[in-house]
């Protein structure tokens, strides 16, 4: 992606899209990157710089649990899923969210709110 | 014991986070390996997509470790999700730590008030502090001379050739409410013996036995400096600056802190400037 297309995400966003996907079923680092990919039609590309270091902090926080397991290529791959305070987080995370961007509407089309 | 856990689980988040780095790599690497590229030119594309490899997992592994090695690993590189008041309060040192610092930070205080930092004036080495001693009989001790009225003197633009020296009136004068008076001179290097430039100060004149020097220069002459510089001075056109030079940078940093808020300080500086340039006064 070129330098000037790349757009920061807010705090949080990242946290919560790859909650939402591992709640969906448990995946690998590249597979979990691939899947946002996809999920989002392409808009949304996550840097592996950031992915890992967020996998970390989540795996840290108890939001996620990871074991290494074999992929069907044969590939040792570390798996994550969702813990249960992760899918509490993530609640929270949406709702707040949606109250946030239902704000920005009102701001932006005021007569259509 | 804490320390060498959280250590050793440092260690295992470094190998996990390197394997698992090193296989997302391949995977990508085996993906445009199926596109068609060649196994060498999809490692090289795997790689330079993912980025910084070392950092990443640098980041990750600072992400995954527990809060004193957190402390002990540097600089923080871990990208902030929880709210920065609360990993600032992980990051604060512990009361020990505290102390030391408020004691490091209040000695330091001093240390910089009195030593490092310099005078709140230009050329602040140069400083140079006035003032006139009555010497003469039967004078109240320790009475001094306006260093305003005796700057406003100084400043007087003189002949490279010359100096200022103070002179003190030999006469005190009787009247109780009467303040001494001070004269400054012009002379010439060398000779105290013709005062040129006497002038009524305080509101008293000199009579001229008065300005007639005793014998020399040094019987006449008051104390240059005060507290600062005591002992008699000489006519030499270099005096002003030799004792400038000689008077030791605490007696300087004393009598500004005494000064402070007192506005013939800065005219101190100007004075200072003039003496350590060979008296020609200010243009």
């Amino acid at each position: 992606v070129p330098k000037e297309n790349r757009k920061d995400l807010f705090p949080g966003a990242l946290e919560m899209m790859v909650l939402r996907t591992l709640q969906r079923a448990p995946l690998h680092g590249y597979a979990l990157a691939q899947q946002i990919k996809r999920s989002s039609k392409d808009l949304l590309q996550i840097e592996e710089g950031s992915l890992y270091p967020a996998l970390q902090r989540m795996l840290k926080d108890g939001w996620l649990k990871a074991h290494w397991d074999v992929s069907p290529t044969g590939r040792r791959i570390r798996v994550y899923q969702v813990t249960a305070a992760g899918a509490k987080h993530l609640d929270r995370e949406v709702s707040s969210f949606e109250r946030m961007l239902e704000g920005i509407r009102f701001v932006l089309d005021p007569e259509e709110a | 014991m804490n320390f060498i856990k959280q250590l050793i689980f440092r260690r295992k988040i470094d190998r996990d986070v390197d394997d698992e780095i090193r296989e997302h790599i391949a995977e990508k690497a085996a993906e445009l390996v199926a596109q068609g590229m060649s196994p060498a030119d999809a490692l090289l594309a795997a790689r330079r997509e993912f980025g910084n490899v070392g950092l990443t997992a640098e980041r990750a592994a600072k992400c995954g470790a527990g809060p004193l090695e957190e402390l002990l690993a540097g600089p923080p590189l871990c990208p902030a999700s929880t709210p920065p008041r609360a990993r600032l309060r992980g990051r604060q040192p512990s009361p020990p730590s505290r102390l030391g610092i408020g004691a490091n930070t209040a000695v330091f205080s001093v240390v910089n008030a009195v030593v490092l930092r310099p005078l709140p004036f230009p050329d602040s080495g140069r400083l140079v502090s006035v003032q006139a001693r009555v010497t003469q009989e039967g004078a109240p001790r320790n009475r001094r001379t306006s260093p305003t009225r005796m700057f406003f003197e100084f400043r007087k633009p003189t002949p490279r050739s010359s100096t200022w020296s103070p002179i003190t009136t030999p006469a005190w004068p009787s009247a109780a409410s009467a303040k001494p008076s001070t004269c400054l001179r012009r002379s010439s290097p060398g000779t105290c013996s013709t005062p040129s430039a006497c002038r009524r100060l305080a509101g008293r004149g000199f009579r001229p036995e008065e300005e007639a020097p005793a014998s020399g220069c040094d019987s006449r002459l008051p104390a240059l400096g005060g507290k600062v510089q005591r002992g008699p001075v000489d006519c030499r056109p270099d005096h002003l600056p030799s004792i400038a030079s000689r008077t030791p940078w605490w007696a300087w940093r004393r009598a500004a802190l005494h000064s402070r808020g007192n506005p013939e300080v800065q005219l101190w500086t100007t004075l200072a400037i003039d003496a350590a340039s060979g008296h020609q006064g200010l243009p």
